[in-house]
């Protein structure tokens, strides 16, 4: 009887197994992850914990600016350029689940009147503002640094910017318009961003890059970090005769800073999150790492420093080559 | 008297216990299981050592997104249907059990290998992870054999074909190929596919429906074998629609039902598109354009673009075939081998990706160990043609370099990179592509050739 029937109970059991698969997936994901953080001047005491099978990295970074509330800039009524409406949709909704996936939940989706309010109200201490349009809509920006949003940022605001070059042009309802000399209105210089396609194999020397495991490599609309004074460059870099470029980097703009990430894809909107939920700065740099592997338990350890500046961040990662679960901590 | 039973129930599990061993070897001795343990071993010192990281780390990808409660599509990353997806699940969950917390990394120093004609990642998967991803296909593997072995047993009642069945596609060097190098899911389609046909010859319709609405979830290829299932049960039940309804309904009934329970999470999400991106992707106007970087990028482009296009054609061929082999043929299994064996052939007749010409492969086997041992000459040229075309990648060494002593990835590298050297102006990757996959067509052809020439033997014996 059972020989009789041994391929239809085959069959079964392979249905059987597949809509398993399915209900792990979906309806009771047995995976659970956990992990804490004690800061002090001169070191974290760190715990992680799962009941999976999965490496995990520990590491510390100084002089961070720890994003409490990020505002993300979609208008439908405004231009976008080199995206769509639809792709700068999707865009948004891979990066708010990268970002929680980092323990980041606190994104709010505005348009442009509700960012001209906020860049026109004083700036609250952790604010941060994203734009994946490639072009900023007339109601923060019109060509002038002096006002609007590059006068949030230079109050203290934290700008992350994906997508075509910064300040390049503005939209002024479905027109957009060109600015004149927009990188020496920004960044004081002219070449100060790299306004053709390029893709580059070489990582910045920062050790911060790979401890971030930062893989963003598409250097296109990616800023001059050999000129721009204080620019830090944790993405992958390209050289020409006007400079070295980043696809991933961060500038100090007055009491402020602003976040390059050129083109918006899939692997951006993975650094863009792991820039915001780290808050790494532009004075930031690696001062421990640790990490291990981990099979159903709880790990602990420590990491020690003595040049831990101004506010410390603690990322506890965990997942290669792709993250899971990442939590951060900062110092008081 | 109750002791005596005892004795003699000690004595008969005595004398089993003895016969274990005899019993053992002599299972050991049958042919098929030989060449099972010889196909087995094969893969399992290849799925560790040779990958295809480009396929193999997007797996990890997948099972990492599951892992950190992403399902399947709120990241983009994952571009099939979702059957695969539950079965990397499975695995994730497999894999958990057994302690993998090393699934890959990203090598920097060759990410420049990106840049490369072809499909190339720096992101290398370890051996461990390697092997596991690769599990489920393997076992399809040896379900194909086993249900190529049944259908020639049942067919022709030699256990000598059935096994020659069970070699000709365990020990094929491109399905061993596709399952534990590639590690890509092909061999899980071609099962379901032929479990439906199998199904259906047994009269499990519900169970023939559900199984090519898998099959036709995961990869797009056995929605053509539909036509001659569908031609097999009408020539069947032709003097009775009744039986002839009820049967069609109840595959309907599975195929429809299977569907449904596997699209609930995406139905419930909303992510239903975000599925179907492995068509839709080929599809768009962008697949059309031949201004792509190089040659190369531009053939692949347009490629899949026309192919996709050119299915609605096929279609109409396959049916037309169909309908001219079962309305000469009152042989049903004949026929039904036949339509399945010359409408996969006629849909694979361009240059298929290799994984893709598997779909083909069971029925052509199945008519050579069935009715004519001679269609393993175009079997032969269509796989050599298709393993060539697969081999033209010494990237599938990188694992192995990255993580084992036995070779470096200096030496995987410069072998990557003399394949890229231009000669008469193209790279030699793309000559040794060309030339491989023209053996593949050729092999199809002379497929369809070998059947004109069969049939005209056939009605001349007549």
């Amino acid at each position: 009887m059972l020989k009789k029937n041994a391929a239809l109970i085959v069959t079964i059991s392979i249905f059987a197994m597949i809509l398993l698969g399915q209900t792990l997936a979906y309806f009771a994901v047995p995976y659970k992850y956990d992990a804490s953080a004690d800061i002090t001047d001169t070191g974290v005491g760190y715990t992680v914990s799962t009941n999976s099978s999965i490496s995990y990295t520990v590491l510390a970074y100084d002089n961070s600016r720890p994003v409490n509330v990020l505002y993300i800039y979609y208008d439908e009524n405004y231009a976008t350029f080199r995206i769509t409406h639809e792709t700068q949709q999707k865009f948004i909704l891979n990066l708010i689940v990268e970002l929680r996936i980092r323990g980041f939940t606190d994104v709010n989706i505005v348009n442009a009147k509700e960012l001209s309010d906020i860049v026109s109200s004083p700036y609250v201490k952790g604010d941060a503002i994203l734009i994946t349009s490639g072009v900023l809509p007339s109601t923060v920006y019109q060509g002038q640094t002096n006002e609007g949003i590059f006068k949030w940022v230079s109050e203290g605001g934290s700008l992350y910017w994906a997508g075509y070059a910064i300040g390049a042009l503005y939209a002024d309802g479905k027109d957009i318009v060109n600015v004149p000399a927009f990188q020496q209105n920004i960044f004081g210089m002219p070449d100060s961003i790299l306004m053709r396609a390029a893709v580059s194999t070489e990582r910045s020397g920062e050790e911060l890059s790979k401890a971030l495991m930062l893989s963003y490599n598409n250097v296109t609309y990616g800023l001059n970090v050999s000129k721009i004074p204080g620019a830090l460059s944790l993405g992958f870099e390209f050289e020409n005769e006007r400079g070295v470029f980043s696809s991933i980097s961060l500038v100090e703009y007055g009491d402020g800073m602003i976040s390059v990430m050129g083109r918006t894809n899939t692997e951006s909107s993975t650094a863009v999150a792991q820039m915001i939920a780290t808050g790494v700065s532009p004075t930031s740099s690696l001062i421990g790492m640790d990490g291990g592997s981990l099979v159903r338990g709880t790990d602990a350890g420590t990491i020690s420093w003595t040049d831990g500046e101004n506010i410390v961040g603690v990322q506890i990662r965990m997942g290669d080559p792709t993250v899971v679960y990442a939590r951060t901590f900062f110092s008081p | 008297m109750r002791e005596g039973n005892i004795y003699l129930l000690k004595d008969s599990i005595r004398v089993r216990a003895e016969e274990i061993p005899k019993k053992i070897i002599t299972f050991l001795k049958i042919p098929v299981v030989i060449i099972l343990i010889i196909g087995l071993a094969i893969r399992f010192v290849i799925m560790p050592t040779l990958s295809l990281n480009y396929d193999v780390s997007y797996w990890a990808l997948v099972i990492q997104h599951i892992q950190a409660g992403a399902g399947l599509y709120e990241i983009t990353g994952y571009w099939y249907t979702p059957v695969w997806g539950y079965i990397l699940s499975i695995m994730s969950l497999f894999m958990n059990m057994t302690g993998l917390t090393d699934y890959g990394h990203l090598f920097d120093e060759i990410r420049f290998i990106e840049g490369f004609e072809g499909f190339y990642t720096a992101t290398l998967t370890t051996p461990a992870f390697n092997f596991f991803v690769k599990i489920p296909a393997v076992i399809a593997d040896v379900l194909v054999g086993y249900m190529i072995y049944k259908l020639v047993l049942e067919m022709t009642g030699d256990k000598k074909k059935a096994t020659y069945g069970f070699a000709l596609w365990f020990l094929c060097p491109l399905v061993i190929y596709t399952s534990s190098v590639h590690g890509m899911f092909d061999s899980i389609y071609v099962m379901f596919m032929v479990l439906s046909v199998y199904a259906l010859r047994k009269g499990h319709d519900f169970l023939a429906g559900a199984s090519l609405a898998v099959a036709i979830l995961l990869k797009v290829f056995p929605a053509f074998i539909m036509f001659a299932l569908i031609a097999y049960l009408i020539k069947k039940h032709r003097d009775d629609i009744k039986v002839l309804r009820k049967r069609i309904l109840t595959a309907v009934l599975g195929a429809g039902l299977m569907t449904l329970i596997i699209y609930i999470p995406q139905i419930l999400d909303g992510t239903v598109m975000e599925s179907l991106l492995f068509l839709t992707s080929r599809i768009d106007a962008s697949s059309l354009s031949i201004h792509s970087a190089n040659t190369w990028d531009a053939l692949v482009l347009f490629g899949r673009g026309i192919i996709i296009l050119l299915q609605p054609i096929l279609a109409i061929l396959a049916i037309a075939l169909i309908y001219k082999i079962f309305k000469k043929s009152e042989d049903l299994d004949k026929a039904l081998f036949t339509s399945l064996m010359v409408t996969t052939a006629v849909i694979l007749m361009w240059p298929a990706s290799p994984q893709f010409v598997l779909t083909a492969l069971p029925f052509l086997i199945c008519f050579a160990a069935i009715y004519d041992k001679r269609f393993v000459i175009p079997f032969l040229v269509i796989t050599i043609g298709a393993v060539c075309t697969a081999l033209n990648n010494p990237s599938v060494l990188l694992s192995l370099a990255a993580y084992t002593d036995i070779l470096s990835i200096e030496t995987v590298i410069s072998m990557m990179e003399w394949f890229q050297q231009p000669l008469f102006g193209l790279s030699r990757h793309f000559i040794v592509m060309a030339i491989a996959m023209i053996v593949q067509m050729i092999g199809f052809v002379l497929l369809l050739l070998y059947w004109i020439r069969h049939e005209k033997e056939v009605k001349s014996h007549a």
